[in-house]
């Protein structure tokens, strides 16, 4: 672009993207689209914060009449709805992606602001399930706030300051809609910042070095192709929420647990998990799990640049990720889906 | 160089533009269109205060002035709301008797959801659910099944075992009842009372002979229990002025003794059999002052579970005279009459007193069909002994134990002693019936067994427990009580071992030999092959300790 650029994005974009950056698999998209959910969601849910009250009498029928009375009601809280769990669909998909491309290396710090943003988004995702009050997400939270318990010295902490007190409650309520709504939007934006000034710092994404490699102006090619991008993931998610609605249940009954009770979805593999052996699921594999995530950077040596898919030297550390993340799909759809009364195990066919 | 310009990022970006507005415009006009304002020019919002607090309902958005639903407004005036004296929808609105939620504009929803039913939608005879919330239980226009729900619920003795507010006493073994209209719907309620292992599979409720309408009325009053009755305040359900109102269970138009009175006020009959009078759920007491020691039926009332461990039935509260008094009458006049097998072949009109006598005094437990599955097995603590193709257990069994079982009873056990009731000469040919009739065998083809090996040594305790952990527990439970993980899956369930009474009256040969050659008929397995005669002899020596009773001859 000639002359001086008042434009914002330029902050966040070098003036000169090399054509590769361009490529849709070189990154897919899945940070620009969890961005975009991230933004619907910031909108939205701010919508939603006008009309909810976070009273135990009250949250049940506040989320009624949002869902049936109100103009746009129905949308804005299945649009809520579907881009919190596409948000941590996408995260997972970057983080994956990031692994797969070995794009953490030299950017360590990045990498790191990558698990917080991930772990504060599961946060956020599980205080939100919450707030309706139904008997699913009310027992939900139970059991994910117990599966938090087991956790040896940390674990019952923590479950007491999330559930202000030993139960799910009232206070609970009050509690997951402050951190909800109040602590964690502001510590997303915060990461999310970072996250995007560290890449920016970094210089911009990790590809490798080619000689004589062509380049193009970021405006107006970089920002249309990422504009494209964000409407058609807004664009998806509009269309969904006429065809997906945000699910409500019955008023929660703290006497009548539904069999079997199940944890948010994101959680079941981890309960599927403490239903073998809540020592080795409960403690160990998570702990193991985040430790692999948060030290890869450092433990990797392989010699190859980052910003390339599944190079030949990272082939253990790809596997091992590969097949982390399917244990943790295959457990999820275990727990989600085939498990019945008494967790049992039920077979579709 | 214009030829590697990525030129598909402009058609990716327009058509992104063009998906975008799209679906905005689409999902705006269906929002719009499907929206309640689009049919109808406002949307009521109805706020009234019941005693539990303000309530704030659109339910008269589909219901104008409380009418049913219809589109065709001339309609609406024929299905108008049935006047009620002082029930009108502007005053009380409609989710304080009709329930469902009323803040949700959508008809799947606002009915209820499908789950427990707690907030589902009442009407037509359905809505009597909803009466005793605010009027006091009794007689009442439109809500006579409710309140013959609750008459049925005090003569089936729910109370005796379930604790409900306003009674003033109440058992302590079922769940309380008080605000079970809260939790759950009608149908569940019916489901509950009709089939109790419905949902509940180990649940010790049991099985209340009760037709569809008499379980739903029942299930009418008990859904009126509610958290915040509208007309009560707190300090009033405290202070116990809300209270269930006393009814005369004993029938009317009939003389009866004062004891034979109490059997019916003190619930018993809810569940027991007394002459005439069936519950169908417990054995008969008819000649219980026959059957039993004036002690055991004292003691029985007092602890239930001391003389039968495992026994459903709960402590019934009542007044020591009272309880005297009642065991006064059953142990002076609760008796066999001296001719009873005539007696039956007068009734019966037939001369075959040994199978009338089986009819009369065991087929409630054992079956006429012998098999064990009688009408109130379900609620007995043991299984009665299975006749039918038990034949090998026959054959084991020696005669004298037979006759002396018949004779004596089985302590610990629901089996009461008949000596008092038919004499010698008749336990035999019941006997000698039930071996004829079921078992099918010759009541001289007997098995001998080879003799028990002889003690030798004794083993560590410790052993032993391990021994009784890797052997015993899955079915006897780790404590030996009978409520092992594998027990459900057994019928006859396995033998509590705790059970003092009955080992107290069995030798430890007895209980070697069942260890050692199993039990036929039963789950119990033969273990001859598998533990040395040291350990055999070490877990008869282990039930001895769980059972606390030496032997007593």
């Amino acid at each position: 672009m000639s002359g001086k650029s008042r434009n914002f994005f330029n902050h966040l974009h070098s003036g000169q993207v090399r054509l590769r950056v361009l490529h849709p698999l070189t990154t897919c998209g899945f940070g620009i689209a969890a961005l975009t959910c991230l933004g619907t969601l910031f909108v939205t849910g701010f919508t939603l914060f006008l009309y909810y009250v976070p009273d135990h009498a009250q949250a049940y029928e506040r989320i009624l009449h949002i869902s049936t009375t109100l103009h746009f009601g129905r949308l804005i809280r299945n649009l809520h709805y579907l881009s919190a769990n596409a948000l941590l669909v996408l995260a997972v998909l970057h983080l994956s992606r990031i692994f797969f491309m070995g794009s953490y290396k030299k950017r360590r710090r990045n990498w790191i602001y990558g698990l917080v943003l991930l772990l504060l988004i599961l946060f956020a995702n599980f205080t939100g399930y919450l707030l309706p009050w139904d008997q699913i997400s009310y027992w939900a939270v139970k059991v994910g706030a117990s599966l938090a318990s087991y956790f040896p010295i940390l674990g019952p902490t923590l479950q007491t300051f999330l559930l202000g007190g030993l139960q799910v409650g009232p206070e609970t309520l009050v509690r997951s809609f402050a951190l909800h709504a109040g602590v964690l939007p502001f510590l997303l934006l915060a990461f999310v910042s970072l996250h995007l000034w560290r890449l920016r710092k970094d210089g911009g994404l990790a590809l490798p070095e080619v000689a004589d490699e062509q380049r193009l102006p970021a405006a107006p090619w970089l920002y249309r192709l990422e504009a494209a991008v964000a409407m058609t993931v807004l664009a998806t998610l509009i269309g969904l929420t006429q065809v997906i609605n945000a699910p409500i249940f019955e008023r929660a009954d703290p006497a009548h647990p539904p069999n079997p009770a199940k944890a948010p979805w994101y959680f079941v593999g981890f309960q599927e998990l403490v239903s073998y052996s809540a020592v080795i699921g409960g403690i160990l594999i998570p702990v193991l799990l985040a430790a692999f995530l948060l030290l890869v950077p450092f433990l990797d040596r392989s010699r190859s640049c980052g910003g390339q898919w599944f190079s030949a030297d990272r082939r253990r550390w790809n596997l091992a990720f590969a097949l982390l993340l399917l244990s943790q799909v295959v457990l999820i759809i275990i727990g989600h889906f085939l498990r019945g009364p008494n967790w049992q195990l039920l077979l579709p066919f | 160089m214009a030829s590697g310009k990525p030129g598909w990022i402009n058609i990716f970006y327009g058509a992104a533009i063009f998906a975008l507005l799209i679906t905005l415009g689409l999902s705006s006009y269906f929002s719009l269109d499907q929206h309640p304002l689009k049919k109808q020019y406002r949307i009521p919002d109805l706020k009234i205060n019941l005693g539990a607090g303000p309530v704030r309902e659109h339910c008269t958005y589909c219901h104008p002035d409380g009418s049913r639903p219809s589109a065709d407004l001339a309609q609406r005036a024929v299905r108008e709301h049935p006047d009620i004296g002082a029930h009108q929808w502007e005053k009380l609105g409609c989710t304080g008797c009709h329930l469902g939620e009323g803040m949700a504009l959508d008809v799947d929803i606002s009915h209820g959801l499908p789950g427990l039913g707690a907030r589902s939608i009442l009407k037509g005879k359905d809505l009597q659910a909803s009466c005793f919330k605010c009027h006091r239980v009794g007689p009442l226009a439109g809500a006579t099944k409710a309140w013959k729900g609750y008459r049925t619920f005090l003569a089936r003795g729910c109370n005796t075992c379930h604790h409900i507010a306003g009674l003033g006493r109440g058992g302590r073994y079922g769940p309380d009842l008080s605000h079970i209209g809260s939790l759950l719907g009608l149908d569940l309620l019916q489901q509950a009372i009709r089939d109790p292992k419905a949902n509940l599979a180990n649940s010790i409720m049991p099985r209340f002979p009760l037709s569809k309408g008499q379980a739903r009325s029942v299930a009418y009053f008990l859904k009126s229990r509610v958290k915040q009755p509208f007309y009560a305040t707190p300090m009033q359900i405290q202070a116990g002025q809300v209270k269930l109102p006393e009814v005369s269970l004993a029938p009317k138009g009939r003389e009866l003794a004062a004891g034979e009175k109490l059997l019916f006020e003190k619930q018993c009959l809810a569940c027991h059999q007394f002459r005439a009078v069936n519950g169908r759920i417990a054995p008969d007491l008819s000649f219980v002052g026959s059957q039993r020691e004036r002690e055991y039926i004292s003691g029985f009332l007092t602890n239930p579970a001391r003389y039968i461990p495992g026994a459903v039935m709960p402590q019934v509260p009542m007044s020591a005279d009272e309880q005297s008094r009642l065991v006064d009458y059953l142990a002076g006049q609760a008796v066999a009459p001296k001719n009873l097998s005539q007696l039956l072949a007068q009734k019966m009109g037939r001369e075959e007193p040994a199978k009338q006598l089986f009819m009369r005094l065991c087929q409630a437990c054992h079956a006429a069909e012998g098999n064990g599955l009688g009408p109130i097995q379900p609620n007995l603590a043991n299984f009665p002994r299975a006749f039918n193709g038990n034949a090998t257990f026959f054959q084991q069994a020696d005669q004298q134990r037979l006759l002396k079982s018949i004779e004596t009873g089985i302590p610990g056990t629901s089996m009461p002693g008949y000596k008092k009731i038919i004499s010698a000469e008749q336990r035999e040919q019941v006997l000698n019936l039930i071996f004829k009739a079921f078992i099918g065998i010759a009541t001289t083809d007997k098995i001998a067994l080879p003799a028990l090996p002889e003690h030798t040594a004794h083993l560590p305790e410790a052993t032993i427990d391990t021994l009784f952990l890797e052997q015993c527990s899955r079915c006897h439970g780790v404590s030996g009580n009978g409520k092992g993980a594998e027990s459900q899956q057994h019928l006859p369930r396995p033998r509590n071992l705790t059970n003092s009474r009955y080992f107290a009256a069995f030798s430890d040969e007895r209980i070697a030999r069942a260890i050692q050659d199993g039990i036929p008929g039963t789950a119990m397995p033969a273990h001859v092959e598998l533990l040395s005669t040291d350990e055999t002899w070490g877990l008869t020596h282990k039930i001895r300790q769980l059972s606390r009773a030496k032997n007593a001859e």
